[in-house]
């Protein structure tokens, strides 16, 4: 019975994974004509208020309804029920913040995730794309407010499931099979994480970035809803990478840009440590940290992992040392406003991460007075080579610069990589203030060509 | 005409110091100067650099430093370089005030040293420097002899800014001190 059971919920399982496929391929194919539907739990009825909270909730749980995966609360119940093996981390959907709208009109709500029946960090349910796209995202411990709103989640959890855990006796479990506690719905008012949100994603493997097909609640079926927001959407592996497209479309994304704008000004360039940010896969910034240093050294982290696609920092003006010579002038320090191979090897340890050999998200971005570039990584898996970060490299790297004096940093950068680093599979792009993209290459002179990508 | 293409490609083009110190001063420097890039040889036809030449001691932030300077003529880093320079190769031994020895590379192959000079601006002459690059130790270091006593020289360092820290490398980078003073100090010629 057991067992008749189990094969009719695989078949049942493979079919509606294959009506999904069936339609994301649907979407693939139409997604030209078709604009991405919305969902049905964020479309308001007649004078009805959406309740953007309550939305997350019924998606979440559906999803993990018909794809069989554990996210929430009720599927750690569910399958306790029908005796499956259970998630030791999940979301209590039942308790929430109030709704957020960010300056960009994205929505978000944030969620208790439970681990080990305690709080352990906070969700973020996010509706954004023109409220077309969903996305659960981890909230980053460096937001702002996040322990005041972790505490609030605590209490709120702890006051509501206390009176089950004490009639149930079991020692700081609501039942000893480790069912998690019905709290009711509850709904806490958070100071926010100042306008917006900072995670990353949330079990990516299991739970995409996507539109309404995958929760199976579109509002016009018809139209596209499909299974990503292209980011995460699994490709091709032999798909050709074209870096052109890729920065074509990067370009004009608006949270892109203002990235690019908050850092390529003067002001920016004319401090005494880079700056700069890190996306993650689901396109989420976060402010790369100074390493906390004394006045005589400055750093920064990019602590790169498989969730990233990739980072934008500065390169600086040539600025004062705080030295002056003997006749009084001031002594300067001038840096090379070009990538350097510890630039590019944050680039290959990123490729390090990627597992499907789709490397054309990936991007690393240098913001100088000298002009905004970008490497991107075209190669395979055997051009991934690190330890450029080196005492070496950085030495070698500095005696190139002194040898070839007359050269432009475009031109040292690309003889570099290919007479020393011996790197195949890295590019370079010249992004231009008119939004003109120039790839750059060596021609057989080893002089830089310069070749505009087709607008 | 052969002849006198064998002898042009053979030749080599002698340029200044003086001319790459103005190059790396026009506002646009970073497109590099393409009209030196016949140079095969910067020379130091003044004689510039012989002012450092020798082995000058000096104590700053407790720590004792014996660092001895040499002239290299025609020098390359790179054998395959097309432009050889004249330049001043360091070697450096410190103490700290204990008398323990925490850094010598006195003992080192020019290319092995880490310390090495590049140009001049005004009257300081820039060296660059790599030491515990974990810890993002890399820079240029900025001698200069007094003009009223050529004996006494100063020379600070300051850190490159382009370091990407790897905090599992250098754990205790916000306590890291860099082998080299970010403060003028004076050296005396022995």
């Amino acid at each position: 019975m057991k067992k008749n059971l189990s094969v009719r919920l695989l078949f049942g399982a493979a079919l509606v994974a294959s009506l999904v496929s069936c339609r994301s391929e649907d979407f693939l194919n139409s997604r030209e004509e078709a604009p991405p539907s919305k969902f049905r739990v964020f479309t308001a009825q007649k004078d009805e208020t959406i309740n953007y909270g309550k939305g997350f909730k019924t998606l979440l749980e559906h999803y993990d309804d018909i794809h069989k995966v554990q996210h929430t609360a009720q599927a750690v119940r569910n399958a306790l029920k029908n005796s499956l093996k259970t998630t030791g981390e999940y979301v209590e959907m039942n308790i929430r913040s109030q709704d957020f709208t960010t300056k960009t009109n994205e929505k978000f709500t944030l969620f208790p995730l439970i681990k080990n029946q305690q709080v352990d960090g906070i969700i973020i349910a996010v509706l954004k794309e023109n409220e077309t796209q969903v996305e659960f995202l981890k909230m980053y411990p460096e937001a702002e407010n996040y322990s005041e709103m972790l505490k609030l989640f605590r209490e709120a959890y702890l006051k509501n499931t206390l009176p089950q855990r004490l009639a149930a006796k079991a020692n700081g479990s609501c039942s000893s099979d480790g069912t998690p506690c019905d709290t009711g719905e509850v709904i806490i008012t958070m100071p926010g994480a100042g306008g917006g949100y900072t995670g990353g994603t949330w079990n990516g493997d299991t739970l995409p970035v996507g539109g309404c097909l995958p929760y199976d609640n579109c509002l016009n079926p018809e139209g596209g809803g499909g299974s990503g927001g292209g980011e995460t959407t699994p490709t091709n592996n032999s798909a050709p990478v074209n870096p052109c497209d890729k920065l074509k479309t990067q370009n004009l994304s608006t949270d892109y840009k203002a990235k690019i704008e908050e850092l390529d000004k003067p002001s920016v360039f004319s401090l005494k440590k880079e700056t700069g940010f890190l996306e993650s896969k689901s396109g989420v910034f976060t402010q790369l940290q100074p390493a906390a240093s004394t006045s005589s050294s400055d750093g920064m982290t990019v602590p790169v992992t498989s969730n990233t696609k990739g980072y934008i920092h500065t390169h600086l003006n040539d600025y004062e040392t705080g030295e002056f010579n003997d006749e009084g002038l001031p002594l300067i320090n001038q840096p090379i406003r070009m990538f350097s191979p510890a630039d590019v090897n944050t680039l290959m340890t990123m490729a390090g991460f990627v597992t499907d050999g789709d490397y054309s998200q990936l991007y690393g971005t240098m913001v100088s007075s000298y002009g905004n570039y970008t490497i991107m990584f075209t190669g395979t898996a055997s051009d991934i080579k690190e330890g450029f970060d080196t005492e070496q490299w950085k030495l070698d790297y500095i005696e190139y610069r002194k040898e070839n004096k007359y050269w432009s940093f475009e031109k040292l950068f690309l003889n570099f990589l290919k007479d020393k680093m011996n790197v195949q599979g890295v590019e370079l792009y010249k992004i231009k203030d008119n939004g003109t993209i120039q790839k750059k290459t060596l021609n057989a002179n080893n002089n830089v060509q310069s070749d505009d990508c087709p607008q | 005409m052969l002849l006198t293409i064998a002898i042009s490609c053979k030749a080599q083009v002698i340029g200044t110091l003086e001319q790459f110190e103005e190059c790396t001063s026009r506002p646009n420097h970073d497109e590099g100067c393409p009209d030196l890039e016949n140079i095969t040889y910067v020379k130091d036809t003044n004689n510039r650099l012989d002012q450092f030449v020798g082995t000058w001691k000096g104590n700053y932030g407790g720590k004792q430093y014996e660092i001895k300077l040499e002239k290299k003529i025609n020098y390359k880093y790179f054998p395959t370089s097309t432009t050889s320079w004249d330049r001043i190769i360091g070697r450096m031994l410190i103490k700290d005030s204990s008398g323990n020895i925490i850094y010598n590379s006195m003992n080192k192959t020019d290319k092995e040293t880490y310390f090495s000079g590049d140009n001049f601006q005004h009257k300081t002459y820039i060296m660059t420097f790599v030491g515990n690059y974990n810890c993002l130790e890399a820079g240029n270091v900025y001698i200069e002899t007094r003009t009223n006593n050529p004996n006494e020289m100063t020379l600070f360092y300051s850190q490159d800014k382009d370091g990407l820290l790897n905090p599992a490398k250098c754990p205790n980078f916000s306590t890291f001190v860099p082998l080299l003073p970010t403060n003028k100090m004076i050296l005396i010629k022995q």
